[in-house]
């Protein structure tokens, strides 16, 4: 949503540790991060503060999976991936290693995908390197039923 | 009066000692005064009191103030109110930890801080300000270790973070852990749109 970015960050989680010197928290076991409509479900996430915001999150699990509603109304933009990373103040996600986004009719796989959480643009793989292949599938739109009216009669020939 | 000559004057003195130590001994004021003392007394105590301890250094290492303490001699525990302790680093400001009452083992490693604890730690050059409100503390002094089977709650505002079971290590490097049911909650404002 439109003020995803405005939300506080809330993570349950089973554990926790917070290093001081390097302000890192780490969360680990059934981890889940909400920022307004954005839901990451994770077996470990590492907070990475700058000035004591939340910089980066880099979550792990196998895998992990995030899910987001672009808008009021619509159908929910669902990926996954073994690693992520949130950044926060970018709205940006980047998801790596076995991403893959479902996003309306379009599915998105590929070893690197960047997910614009205000735009809810996909960029899937890297120009630099080619070993990040892409694999789309766009599904064709389900056709418009006509309405009734112009529907044949049953029976009728 | 008629006058007693000398051997009636000895047995006369002879019988008034017989007597008084009948009356002493009537009385059973001559045996030596065996108050019965409660098991748990303290042998001594202080108000207002001060302990500080230096590293080998000369530097200050911990700094410990009560209203009041008291030492007991049967279990060498020496029993605190309102204690206040400082834990002193190199590189960042003390460790402030502050609780109710506090329970001092013999040895003096084992300090268990009763009711509510609140630990502290300024800000300074790359350390945030650090609030911990937690309660039942058992803190080990001398290795800068403190742990908790209770809920704690963990605030470098304007991020908090809350679980049950706490286990922290207040000496370089610093590092805390939350044992469960963990909840982290973390402000946002945006920067740069990309």
């Amino acid at each position: 949503l439109e003020s995803d970015s405005d939300q506080p960050i809330i993570i349950d989680s089973d554990t926790a540790t917070y290093d001081d010197v390097k302000a890192i928290s780490t969360y680990t076991g059934n981890v889940i991060s909400i920022q307004g409509s954005i839901r990451v479900n994770s077996d470990k996430l590492v907070v990475y503060f700058i000035d004591g915001e939340a910089d980066k999150l880099v979550f792990t699990g196998n895998l992990a999976k995030f899910k987001q509603t672009p808008h009021e109304g619509a159908k929910d933009i669902v990926g996954e991936a073994l690693t992520g990373e949130h950044y926060p103040k970018k709205n940006l996600l980047i998801l790596i290693d076995k991403a893959t986004v479902w996003r309306e009719n379009g599915v998105y796989s590929s070893d690197f995908i960047e997910y614009d959480l205000k735009t809810s643009l996909v960029k899937a793989g890297e120009k630099e390197s080619t070993n990040k292949r892409v694999h789309v599938i766009l599904q064709p739109k389900e056709k418009e039923q006509p309405p009734a009216a112009e529907q044949p009669a049953k029976g009728s020939k | 009066m008629t006058r007693l000559n000398g051997n009636y004057m000895h047995l006369f003195l002879f019988a008034i000692a017989i007597g008084s130590w009948w009356l002493v001994k009537l009385t059973g004021s001559d045996e030596p005064s065996h108050i019965a003392v409660p098991a748990h007394s303290p042998d001594y105590f202080s108000k207002g009191y001060t302990k500080w301890e230096m590293s080998e250094q000369g530097r200050p290492k911990s700094k410990l103030i009560a209203d009041e303490m008291t030492h007991y001699s049967d279990d060498g525990t020496t029993h605190l109110t309102n204690p206040l302790m400082f834990f002193y680093n190199d590189k960042t400001p003390p460790w402030v930890i502050q609780s109710e009452t506090g329970i001092l083992s013999a040895d003096g490693k084992d300090l268990l801080l009763n009711g509510k604890v609140v630990v502290d730690r300024a800000a300074a050059e790359g350390v945030r300000e650090l609030k911990i409100y937690s309660f039942n503390l058992k803190v080990k002094p001398e290795i800068s270790y403190a742990e908790t089977d209770e809920w704690a709650e963990l605030i470098s505002l304007p991020n908090w973070t809350t679980g049950v079971g706490m286990k922290l290590t207040f000496a370089e490097p610093i590092h805390l852990e939350l044992l469960s049911n963990v909840k982290g909650n973390y402000e946002t404002k945006k920067e740069n749109p990309r």
